[in-house]
């Protein structure tokens, strides 16, 4: 009885943990840009800017400390130039932005359409806070691994998008039960579980698990409704 | 111009700046652990602006611990960093353990339970490392911490000397996914290899007595 109660405890916090990814499930070659993501949309009174990157206020700056690093003002860069120069992820990712208590969060977002359905894979990039106004906070990058995580994407119509999030409860049932493979690390004592799948082993693990409903977790789906 | 500049600049939040060893795992399993209750109180290291208190990790119920480590917490220690201000900058869960010819301290982030902050999603993201140190305890009652030097191994793994599970993330960093098990192999094989080590040591001395 004690054994059982243990495993459901286990159970629990995997599942309220996201499932994070040590390769993003998107690559240069794989992602793709659908006008469909940016604007600004809402998600139970949460607001999220989304734009595409070369649009954003991050791409201004990399650009501008290019061309700084360059040593060429009369002649900066054009986009197609640093894209050509450098053609990475971020190219044909979404900057996403949000702001909770006065501190304002920047991630990538970036899709990739398999077997007709499409994924957003999400990383993290940057925190902002203004001292003066809120809380100072940050994440220690000594100790800390950045991952990535992965939803579904669901384009209800053109002002709601759906995103499903992986049941990390589920995954992790499955694999321990030898009914789904992919390549992870687990650790009991401290309940840690990374996949640490290849993109190319992730993006086949979706085209085979992607439209399997339980592989997602309700809980954690978030619709996200068009304000601009 | 190199092409990683602009990769650089993309990865605002590279993780592994410092070239301490982070893991994984944990470098122990429960039959290594060793309680030192001469570790417990308040420490000098080194650092005038620094102090560290070590606690039994038991009597802080303010700690969010793993269910697991719930059940070995009066074998831990809380180590508390603060400033010359007295507030505290870093918390870590932390183990010792014997492993080989010597002890190490394995380091774990810690939070508060009810004192979170930043978004749960985002902080999501970030996977808490494990950080290892030796610790050589002096007779005059202080220890000194060593800590592992992560470019050390990576070294090991470009010259192919070694063989030690590991991944390259997406930006080309060495993430090392070694299980326990060959953690203490590669801590057996070069514990006693000065070079295996950061060049900075910490060295502790009492300030006061056990808390």
């Amino acid at each position: 009885m004690k054994k059982l109660f243990i495993v459901l405890i286990i159970s629990v916090v995997v599942m309220q943990s996201c499932v994070t990814s040590l390769q993003p499930l998107a690559t240069y070659d794989t992602a793709i840009v659908d006008d469909r993501l940016a604007g600004t949309w809402n998600s139970d009174g949460q607001d999220y800017e989304v734009q595409k990157f070369i649009d954003s206020d991050l791409f201004k700056y990399i650009k501008k400390e290019m061309d700084k690093y360059k040593g060429n003002a009369d002649k900066p860069l054009s986009e197609k130039e640093m894209e050509d120069f450098s053609p990475t992820l971020y190219f044909k990712s979404y900057v996403i932005k949000y702001t909770k208590d006065k501190i304002e969060y920047v991630m990538f977002g970036s899709m990739v359409k398999l077997n007709d359905q499409f994924f957003i894979n999400f990383a993290p990039i940057d925190i902002n806070t203004d001292k003066n106004k809120g809380q100072a906070f940050e994440i220690p990058s000594t100790d800390r691994l950045a991952t990535h995580t992965i939803a579904r994407v669901q384009f209800t119509n053109s002002n709601t998008v759906k995103l499903d999030f992986i049941d990390g409860g589920y995954l992790h049932d499955q694999i321990k039960a030898g009914r789904m493979k992919i390549k992870n690390e687990t650790d009991e004592l401290y309940d840690t579980f990374l996949i640490t799948a290849s993109t190319n082993e992730l993006q086949q693990f979706f085209q085979k698990y992607g439209n399997d409903d339980r592989f997602f977790n309700k809980e954690n789906s978030v619709t996200l409704i068009r304000k601009s | 111009m190199k092409k990683v500049s602009l990769l650089l600049a993309f990865t605002i939040l590279a993780i592994f700046l410092s070239s301490c060893l982070q893991t994984l795992h944990p470098i122990f399993t429960l039959k290594d652990i060793v309680y030192e209750s001469k570790l417990l109180g308040t420490w000098k290291t080194g650092n005038p602006k620094k102090v560290a208190i070590i606690t039994n990790l038991s009597a802080d119920n303010t700690i969010e611990l793993p269910e697991k480590i719930s059940t070995i917490k009066q074998k831990g220690y809380l180590v508390s960093y603060q400033d010359e201000h007295g507030k505290t900058t870093e918390q870590y869960i932390a183990f010792l353990a014997s492993i080989g010819n010597h002890l190490y301290f394995d380091y774990y982030p810690a939070e508060k339970k009810d004192n979170k902050i930043g978004d749960e999603f985002f902080t999501a993201h970030f996977v808490k490392m494990h950080t290892s140190y030796r610790v050589d305890i002096s007779k005059d009652g202080g220890f000194e911490l060593s800590q592992l030097d992560e470019s050390y191994v990576t070294k090991l793994i470009d010259e192919k000397k070694i063989r030690i599970s590991h991944e390259k993330d997406a930006t080309g960093n060495i993430v090392i996914t070694a299980s326990t098990d060959e953690l203490q192999q590669y801590i057996i094989k070069y514990g006693d290899e000065p070079g295996a080590y950061r060049s900075e040591k910490t060295v502790f001395h009492k300030l006061i007595h056990d808390l």
